[in-house]
């Protein structure tokens, strides 16, 4: 049995993170959008070159600051990935904030940057300037929930991380 | 006290079991249930299958200690049905309690996705909105510098045309003075025809280009006036005929009416028109003829002008009329903008026109105008000029030294001693102490208007003859011009056959 590690999903509201999920375990997309309530957990099995290791996917309501609820839910976890929409310039500073705020609970832990709706970068109000700075400081990933750009990319690269630690 | 206590006690669990209707289980090693209380079913659990509880507990206690009790709260298991978990570890054996929090997750998920929602369409309208006003900012923009091109474009083509005129009245009045002293050498003959012809092209030149700035500012409304057809027909060919003849071409121009009443049409539109398309057939023809008629039946007017030039190759005869088209490139009829303004005024005239050439054959163009009583303001009929000459003398008032010594020389040419003047208040001392027979009268004179001297000579009584003459050829000058009182409104550049015609009929032996 591979091992199994814990990460959760943080970000503003409707920036893509349900759907990023979907993606990523069940290769599907829809663009309607659901309000996610409370939590829902995934999970799937990733393969690295040196071994696999179980995802445990925790898709939280996305909100602009950490509530009560969430901070139980992220207990324990082994990584976070901070989804970005692309096109909202305020929904990057939200994951800035929230990633601060669960500092506050979790150790150091992993953490991937995802700035989704790459197939609309067209409308994109985040800069390449700024997508370069945060690259330097934490892994970053241009992903699309929708056509599934970059997903794989960075869910792996949480994996490896996540299963480097002691 | 106990009692009441174990009584409130009783009461609360059974109100609680009621709301919640827990699911507890019993399992080993978070993998195998081996009791269960409550109703599966509720919870989409059907044939005993707890597979996915027991796989979505497992993911749960991933990160967290199972030796300790655990709640998770508001947990989404599927099809948007919300549970609270709680984790009970125990020995020998632990249980899972599964609660129903439908009642808090339904009224949540309405609420919280009625508030993203509208959030999210508060994100959109502002974006959008700051889209249209950087887009309206940028077209703004774009359009104000078009514009700045534009009126820059008017003026640079109103100055040019305007500017044209007046040299171009110099120099083919002086080449018409000096036909009689050159006739008899036939080198200095051909050398002058070949100035005259240019000068017609220029002039064409001159005229398009002013129609075009007059008619960027909207198109001015037809005049049209009985006007005599064979006047028309005398018109073209006194000035095409140099141009013709200078190429050895046959001109023939060809009128006919079949009614007796004159036709009525905007005649200085007729004559743009006319111009344009026989100048452009002689240009293009290089030997053979070019023939002119003009037909009037009483409801429409017939231009017809034929040529056996190097005519148009069928690929370019849908783009003939268009401004610039790039078919003389092509060794075609019809650069420039001679044929896009004829094609403006005929429409505008509410005519047609029909094209038939032939390469190497020739070219035909016809145009049918109805004469339409819509296209008729009140007809000004011409006022004829009045021969009220009361002397000799003739005053010419211009202050381009130029145009004004080329009359004087002309004027002299027919036995006239002219005088010159560059002053209006020293023109209206001298007519008011000697009135002249004729007064001729440039419009744009430096200080002021010459249609403003002229008004101001009538109102004093001077009852000669005056004729006013401008750069600006257009219905509105002519109307002015008529308006204040002038007997004869010429168009720079001079065009000296009909200038000296206007003498004659002015001045008594001339
Ligand atoms: N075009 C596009 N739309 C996306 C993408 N990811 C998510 N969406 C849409 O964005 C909306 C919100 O997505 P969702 O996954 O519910 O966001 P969450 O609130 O962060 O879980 C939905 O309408 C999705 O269809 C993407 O990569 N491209
Ligand atoms: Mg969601």
């Amino acid at each position: 049995m591979s091992e199994a590690r814990k990460i959760c999903l943080l970000g503003d509201f409707a920036v893509g993170k349900s759907s990023l999920v979907a993606r990523f375990v069940r290769n599907t997309f829809s663009d309607k959008y659901l309000t996610t309530v409370g939590v829902k957990v995934d999970s799937k099995e990733v393969r690295l070159t040196d071994r696999a290791v179980k995802l445990v996917v925790w898709d939280l309501a996305g909100k602009a600051e950490l509530d009560s609820l969430n901070k139980t839910y992220i207990r324990g976890a082994h990584g976070l990935m901070l989804v970005v929409d692309g096109t909202r310039e305020a929904s990057l500073r939200a994951a800035l904030y929230l990633w601060m705020q669960s500092q506050k609970q979790l150790a150091q832990v992993p953490v991937v940057l995802m700035i989704n709706k790459l197939d609309m970068i067209d409308r994109w109000e985040v800069s390449s300037a700024d997508i370069a700075r945060l690259s330097e400081s934490v892994p970053t990933f241009r992903t699309s929930a929708l056509s599934g750009e970059g997903v794989e990319a960075a869910f792996t690269t949480l994996a490896q991380r996540v299963t480097e630690r002691p | 006290m106990t009692k009441a206590a174990s009584v409130v006690q009783g009461a609360l669990t059974r109100f609680l079991m009621e709301r919640s209707k827990p699911l507890i289980l019993t399992v080993f090693r978070q993998r195998q249930v081996l009791s269960v209380e409550g109703d599966p079913a509720l919870y989409g659990i059907r044939n005993g299958d707890f597979g996915s509880v027991l796989e979505l507990v497992r993911n749960l206690l991933v990160g967290v200690d199972a030796e300790r009790l655990t709640v998770w709260p508001l947990v989404d298991i599927g099809n948007r049905r919300h549970t609270s978990i709680l984790w009970v570890p125990d020995k020998p054996n632990d249980h899972i309690i599964v609660t129903d929090a439908e009642m808090c997750g339904e009224e949540l998920t309405e609420r919280q996705q009625a508030a993203n929602e509208l959030a999210l369409a508060n994100v959109e309208k502002s974006k959008t909105i700051r889209e249209l006003k950087a887009v309206r900012d940028e077209l703004q923009a774009k359009s104000a510098a078009l514009n700045e091109i534009h009126k820059f474009q008017r003026r640079l083509i109103d100055t040019l045309s305007h500017d044209l005129r007046t040299p171009l009245t110099s120099i083919s009045g002086y080449a018409a003075l000096l036909e009689p002293h050159l006739a008899e050498n036939p080198v200095t003959m051909r050398a002058l025809s070949a100035i005259q012809r240019n000068a017609t092209y220029l002039k064409n030149l001159a005229e398009n280009l002013l129609h075009l700035a007059a008619a960027d500012n909207g198109s001015a409304p037809l005049l049209a006036h009985p006007f005599a057809l064979e006047q028309l027909a005398e018109d073209v060919e006194s000035i095409i005929r140099p141009m013709a003849d200078g190429k050895r071409l046959r001109l023939n121009v060809d009128w006919q009416s079949t009614v007796q009443k004159m036709p009525v049409f905007d005649d200085l539109r007729l004559r743009q028109i006319l111009l344009n398309l026989v100048s452009n057939a002689v240009r293009y023809t290089r030997e053979g003829k070019v023939d002119v008629e003009l037909r009037y039946d009483g409801d429409q007017l017939t231009l017809r002008v034929t040529d056996t030039g190097i005519g148009i190759a069928s690929e370019y005869q849908d783009t003939i009329f268009e401004p610039l088209n790039r078919g003389a490139q092509q060794g075609c009829e019809g650069a420039g903008l001679g044929l896009s303004i004829v094609k403006q005024l005929v429409e505008q005239m509410g005519g047609t026109i029909a094209l038939q050439s032939a390469v190497g054959v020739g070219t035909r163009i016809q145009i049918v105008l109805p004469e339409r009583a819509a296209a008729l303001e009140p007809a000004a009929a011409r006022a004829e000029p009045s021969l009220r000459v009361q002397s000799e003398r003739v005053i010419i008032v211009d202050d381009d030294p130029d145009v004004a010594e080329m009359l004087v020389w002309s004027l002299h040419e027919i036995g006239y001693m002219p005088q010159l003047i560059h002053d209006p208040s020293v023109l209206l001392a001298r007519v008011a102490a000697q009135p002249p027979g004729l007064i001729i009268i440039d419009v744009d004179l430096g200080v002021r208007s010459g249609l403003a001297v002229t008004q101001e000579l009538r109102l004093r009584g001077y009852t000669g003859s005056i004729i006013v003459f401008s750069g600006a050829n257009n219905t509105n000058t002519r109307q002015a011009a008529k308006a204040a009182g002038a007997d004869a409104f010429l168009a720079k550049p001079l065009d000296m056959p009909k200038f000296l015609a206007w003498m004659k009929r002015l001045l008594p032996g001339a």
